[in-house]
């Protein structure tokens, strides 16, 4: 039903992906971009390019997959343009206080902060992996990467968290939120 | 090891977002898809006036080759085999498609309590736009001159600040959206308390935010511009003012 919306480019979709889709498109989108407005931006601009690009959408099991795929690439084009505006990143109060988790609050944050300052590319691809629970080819496939590249990628993030935890174990600073060069 | 690992980046993701708050509607998207479409049929109109330019041109050379007349005398002008058009009628170097004038460059203002104390001009790769053809915009990030907070001003809490956009009248579509005022502490630290930032309802029809100072402090104010003009081309940027609230 909705597919076939999108197929006739019906502005009435827009609710009903909106719907279903919005909050984890807001969800990938703001880890990628660290900024609530810029992901509410993302959420928009995926839902606009969805609807003005819904005919070329061939199979409807795969829906879901486009949106997230087209938000990364969105998400991934904002990051690069506003890479000079101020940065709002990680914020240990917030993230100590989230309900549930993974029971220490110094390896939560510590984590946090070494995603928040992973490149975006690589950030992205571990927001892809580990959140929206994606194999390393559809991983591959949103971020048009070779599989082999983004196993590289997701390897390297792991080792760059594992440290970052090692150091917030040992009471050392795990560094501030600056991003690394893109890769 | 690897899997505890994985599991408490998932668990530390899904905690990240748990308190996101979706605040844009469907209205909300149907807006901005249809001032795309307006932005398009601006561009379309841009490349369409670009268009003419080159045929007229082409038209010109090609009526200046036909009134010439043919090598060797023959004492007549009807158009013949050897005076079709050829690669040779077709602007060159010298004869260049005319460049639409350049534009005005687009500005920021800064005001408080109705006196103006801030002013950031967009960078000058603004105006190069030619032919209706947009800038390229990756081409222009890496030309911003930003103010990059250099500017400071003192702003009793509670006083009125408007950010604008400089002759809105040169502009069809401005977007000026002031994303956040943060304490400006914080961000020189690299770290941010996203609860505390204000989002700033502006107008997108006069290019104008208005709000007011928050609570004593040091604040930075960021405003990004998203502008395009009659001729197709496109600007955007961000301007960071420090500003220093009293009591």
């Amino acid at each position: 039903m909705v597919v076939q919306a999108l197929r006739t480019r019906q502005p009435a979709v827009l609710e009903d992906l909106l719907a279903t889709y919005g909050r984890e498109i807001q969800a990938v989108a703001y880890l990628i971009v660290r900024d609530r407005a810029d992901a509410e931006d993302v959420v928009a601009e995926t839902l606009i390019a969805a609807l003005e690009h819904g005919p070329a959408l061939r199979d409807e099991q795969s829906l879901r997959a486009w949106l997230l795929r087209i938000a990364t690439n969105r998400a991934l084009t904002m990051r690069r343009r506003t890479a000079r505006v101020v940065r709002l990143e990680v914020v240990p109060e917030m993230a100590t206080a989230a309900a549930g988790g993974i029971g220490d609050s110094d390896s939560r944050v510590a984590l946090l902060e070494g995603i928040a300052g992973l490149p975006p590319k690589m950030r992205a691809a571990v927001v892809l992996r580990y959140y929206a629970d994606w194999s390393v080819d559809e991983c591959a496939r949103a971020l048009g990467k070779s599989p082999n590249t983004v196993k590289a990628q997701l390897q390297e993030s792991l080792d760059r968290l594992r440290a970052a935890l090692a150091d917030a174990s040992a009471g050392q600073p795990t560094g501030t939120a600056m991003e690394a060069p893109n890769v | 090891m690897s899997d505890m690992l994985e599991n408490q980046i998932r668990q530390a993701l899904r905690d990240e977002v748990r308190g996101l708050s979706l605040e844009v509607s469907a209205a909300d998207i149907a807006r901005r898809h249809a001032q795309r479409r307006r932005d398009r049929a601006i561009r379309r109109i841009g490349g369409l006036a670009a268009a003419v330019a080159v045929v007229a041109v082409a038209l010109g050379m090609f009526a200046r080759f036909n009134s010439a007349p043919p090598a060797g005398g023959g004492g007549t002008a009807s158009p013949s085999a050897s005076a079709t058009p050829s690669a040779s009628a077709t602007p060159s170097a010298g004869q260049s498609v005319p460049a639409i004038p350049t534009q005005l460059l687009p500005a920021v203002l800064l005001t408080v309590g109705g006196g103006q104390v801030g002013h950031a001009a967009l960078p000058s790769c603004v105006g190069t736009a030619q032919n209706g053809a947009a800038v390229n915009t990756a081409d222009c990030l890496g030309q911003w001159a930003l103010p990059p907070a250099t500017d400071t001003f003192a702003v009793t809490s509670g006083a009125t600040i408007t950010v604008s956009i400089a002759q809105p009248w040169a502009f069809s579509i401005i977007p000026l959206q002031m994303r956040y005022a943060v304490p400006a502490d914080w961000s020189a630290a690299g770290r941010t308390d996203n609860s505390r930032a204000l989002s700033i309802d502006c107008s997108v029809d006069t290019g104008t935010c208005t709000f007011t100072a928050p609570g004593p402090g040091e604040w930075v104010i960021n405003a990004y511009v998203d502008a395009i003009d009659g001729n197709g081309g496109s600007v955007e940027g961000g301007f960071n003012w420090r500003i220093n609230v009293v009591p």
